[in-house]
């Protein structure tokens, strides 16, 4: 056990250094391309590629020619007691293979129970027995998807399963040495969880293994009805910036995704964004 | 597992529970029976009292927060993919779009939110005059048809924008088709009405003036023509 740890920790110390990107989005198309030498790593969502046409495949070609390609799943479900979709995994394996990633991320989350798809994710209790529907769904997906890194991702809570016999941060910690996987961390993430239920965002991270974080995620929320909401509809504000910073001084961080999904602002604003990311990573010495 | 053979004071029994949550966030009749008829709700879903409890402490606000935010995932879908119905209805999109994610489950698998909007785009339009070629499709044996859940002017859209929603809505099936051949009838002049609308201008005083739109897709390319 304590043998495999350290060859997975050898093994996330050894994955490329990517720098600093965006979740991809159609709509910036044109721009992406124009503003690929400032672009270090392109995310895609797996769901927009993975049921695609021959045009879409064309795209991912394409884009997998000029960018380094990290495919982002939403919905493999790791979480889901039921067991995973084994058609979906299919898809995704080829989607990996297809545009040669580096690695690949998912949630730490629910999407299917039974034949009800959700459509969005839902949060795990923190116990023992989520552990290891975690832990077997992800070697099932592995069985086919291989030897490529997997990084997963905290979420933000909607709201809190009750019956939790540890803390978010001893379930990343015991999933990361039971799986040997990285974490995706979502600094937005972390401090939507802080904001809505408790808790300071510093000592989170601070409860991780230091050489666990892979990849990290910023986005900016907004408040509706009372919640904060990870909406990836703002700009990313001034308090996720310093704990993205904070973030790449404590972890060997290999790439810095800047997700929009919601009121696209003109490219210019998510590049000055990737770019502010891009110092960060620079700053905390984890890329030049 | 059954209820009565699991301890009620244990961790939650995670397939059962997640089966309740899944239910509850995609099914507003599931939620009123949590909150009306809890010990039916529990047998239903096989909770233990203990589990119960631990569903029903979530809160019905959060819950419901988390229901708005799965809808609003849609809604901002159906406004990029349907962006000039999304701008010629302005604020009252919101509400038609929702009143249809409350009652149709999102669809699973390819291109998910396209056939979300699309069963939107046929929920709103459903008073429309169905075309010869709509008749012809609706009583084939092979019909793929889908059976609408709304009754007949659920969605109310003004007669114009009504089928502005389905111009474009059949611009999203010419492009997401491998195939496809769609004629439709218009009672206004549905292609000004689309420029009108994309280009900011005055639409909603356009005379009536009837309109065929013929559109052809395969092998990845796609045509439309317009008579009227």
């Amino acid at each position: 056990m304590v043998a495999a740890a350290v060859v997975a920790a050898a093994e996330r110390r050894a994955l490329p250094v990517l720098g600093a990107g965006y979740s991809y989005r159609r709509a910036y198309r044109p721009e992406t391309y124009a503003h690929r030498a400032r672009i270090g790593v392109l995310e895609i969502v797996a769901e927009h590629f993975m049921f695609g046409d021959a045009e879409s495949d064309r795209e991912l070609d394409l884009l997998a020619e000029h960018f380094t390609l990290v495919p982002h799943g939403l919905d493999l479900s790791l979480g889901s007691a039921d067991g995973i979709d084994e058609a979906y995994v299919e898809r995704f394996a080829a989607l990996v293979e297809r545009v040669r990633a580096p690695w690949w991320s998912e949630h730490i989350a629910f999407t299917r129970a039974g034949d009800v798809r959700i459509g969005h994710l839902a949060p795990l209790p923190f116990t023992e027995e989520a552990l290891d529907v975690v832990a077997r769904n992800l070697e099932a997906a592995r069985r086919r998807i291989g030897d490529v890194p997997c990084a997963l991702e905290n979420i933000a809570a909607p709201f809190v399963l009750p019956g939790a016999t540890m803390s978010e941060a001893q379930f990343l910690t015991q999933l990361v040495e039971r799986t040997g996987c990285g974490l995706l961390l979502d600094v937005e993430n972390v401090s939507a969880n802080a904001v809505n239920f408790g808790g300071d965002p510093e000592a989170f991270m601070d409860a991780l293994p230091a050489n666990s974080v892979v990849q990290l995620h910023v986005a900016g929320g907004e408040w509706i009805d009372g919640s904060y909401v990870d909406s990836h509809a703002r700009a990313i504000s001034d308090s996720v910036w310093k704990l993205v910073e904070s973030a790449c001084r404590r972890f060997p961080v290999k790439a810095i995704v800047v997700e929009r999904d919601e009121r696209l602002p003109p490219f210019a604003e998510l590049l000055a964004e990737i770019e502010c990311a891009r110092a960060i990573g620079e700053a905390t010495g984890r890329w030049r | 597992m059954r209820a009565g053979h699991r301890r009620s004071d244990g961790p939650l029994a995670l397939a059962e529970v997640q089966r309740a949550l899944a239910t509850l966030a995609t099914n507003e009749v599931t939620r009123d029976r949590l909150r009306d008829e809890p010990e039916s709700f529990a047998r239903d879903f096989g909770l233990a009292p203990g589990e119960l409890a631990q569903v029903r402490a979530i809160g019905e606000r959060r819950m419901l927060a988390y229901v708005d935010s799965l809808q609003r995932k849609r809604l901002a879908e159906a406004v990029r993919l349907l962006p000039l119905s999304a701008r010629a209805d302005g604020p009252a999109f919101r509400g038609t779009f929702l009143r249809h994610a409350r009652r149709v489950p999102l669809a699973a698998g390819k291109a998910r939110y396209v056939r979300d909007v699309l069963a939107f785009a046929r929920n709103a339009t459903v008073t429309l005059s169905p075309s010869p070629f709509d008749k012809l499709r609706a009583t084939s044996p092979r019909s793929t048809t889908v059976t609408l859940s709304l009754s007949k002017g659920d969605l109310d859209v003004a007669p114009a924008l009504r089928e502005l929603l389905d111009y474009e809505a059949a611009w999203l099936r010419a492009a997401f088709a491998p195939a496809l051949v769609r004629v439709r009838v218009y009672a206004f002049p549905v292609q000004r009405v689309a420029r009108a609308v994309a280009r900011g201008e005055p639409w909603d005083g356009l005379a009536r003036r009837r309109t065929v739109v013929i559109w052809l897709a395969a092998g990845g390319r796609r045509a439309s023509l317009a008579l009227g």
